[in-house]
């Protein structure tokens, strides 16, 4: 009798959790591991020409079109250190602009400007201290004020499309500047951006 | 003298070898899962922008290679020279080609090969590949490698390029 008394109370003993719990710190860390690293980067997406035979071939300068020409100027003292020099060159201005009109963005120094947002969460200057040592970069909310009225301009044509806008960027200038205007071209609705192959000499 | 040797043997128990093999099937799973996100993701200070999407899912049939352009290591910090890293290997242009071609020739081969996804017929009757690619590019290299990136992209046949950015 003692015998199965002892047996039934075996019997009846409590769940065992430590399985349980093993498998799902195991799972935890699996989707820790496995959902974390891409969701906080965002993507422009952009789309090359379909057409390869054109590529060899100069392409035509539209009227209308904004050329910017991003070169990078360096600091004759200390190379490291330099200003980024952005302008717009218009080859063919439409009839009633002035012709051969070239806009010159001031370069500000990049450890002066700070990251704001206004009401409409719309930019106002990029570049940080710590991010942008020693670099003067051109004031992007003038270059956005300027690509919103020249595609308003284009846009009051009515043709339907987008503005044409080249990047014709030299090679030392950093990324981040290419990314800015084609970050401001999206957010304006430009889609017509082009990054120009080869480079142009402006004189 | 005899009891004392059963109970001897009594401590005697068999190793409980459970609790080992799921440590073990954890460090595997942790490593091989650090490991893939190391070979395609580069430390990169990516570019500002406002505009950058969150990654769209809807399309689950997209391939998307990631290509990354990090500082160069071998040169000193300051001088903004970069190099395209892909899979954990520094590609020059020739390279960069060679690659393209064969995940192009890849994703084309029928199924027992390679993906099996149909090529896409542009003007020209270019063949165009469904490939997409993530550039990953840190903001304060210079900005050349992209136009080689485009470049060579265009000759491959892919057209569908994303360019990775962060949130100020």
């Amino acid at each position: 009798m003692r015998i199965k008394q002892n047996k039934r109370v075996i019997e009846e003993s409590e769940l065992d959790m430590t399985p349980m719990i093993d498998i799902v710190f195991q799972l935890l860390i699996f989707f820790l591991l496995s959902a974390k690293f891409i969701a906080l980067e965002g993507q422009l997406s952009s789309y090359l020409p379909k057409d390869r035979g054109l590529q060899a071939s100069f392409s035509k300068i539209e009227p209308d079109e904004v050329i910017f020409f991003l070169e990078w100027v360096a600091d004759p003292v200390n190379d490291k250190t330099g200003r980024v020099r952005c302008q717009t060159i218009n080859y063919k201005p439409s009839p009633g602009a002035a012709s051969g009109q070239d806009h010159e963005f001031e370069s500000q120094d990049a450890t002066v400007g700070q990251i704001e947002y206004g009401p409409d969460r719309r930019l106002v200057q990029y570049g940080e201290g710590v991010d942008m040592p020693g670099y003067h970069i051109p004031n992007f909310t003038n270059i956005e004020d300027y690509l919103n009225f020249r595609h308003g301009l284009y846009e009051t044509k009515g043709s339907g499309k987008s503005i044409p806008v080249t990047i014709n960027v030299s090679d030392n200038v950093p990324m981040q500047m290419v990314a800015n205007i084609v970050d401001i071209c999206t957010r304006i609705g430009i889609t017509n951006v082009t990054i120009a192959a080869k480079e142009i000499p402006i004189d | 003298m005899k009891k004392r040797r059963s109970s001897d043997n009594n401590f005697e128990t068999k190793m409980e070898l459970t609790p080992m093999i799921d440590c073990v099937f954890l460090l595997i799973m942790f490593f091989i899962l650090t490991t893939q996100i190391t070979v395609n993701i580069e430390e990169v200070t990516l570019p500002f922008a406002l505009e950058g999407k969150p990654e769209k899912r809807d399309n689950t049939d997209a391939v998307m290679l990631i290509m990354n352009v990090r500082k160069s290591q071998a040169d000193d910090a300051a001088s903004r020279a970069g190099e395209i890293v892909y899979q954990g290997k520094v590609l020059n242009t020739k390279t960069l080609r060679a690659m393209l071609d064969d995940e192009v020739a890849y994703d084309a081969a029928p199924p027992p090969r390679g993906r099996g996804r149909a090529k896409e017929v542009g003007p020209n009757n270019v063949q165009l590949s469904q490939l997409e690619i993530l550039i990953r590019y840190d903001k304060h290299v210079k900005s050349e490698y992209l136009r080689t990136i485009f470049e060579q992209c265009q000759k491959a046949g892919v057209y569908k390029l994303k360019l990775a950015t962060t949130q100020p």
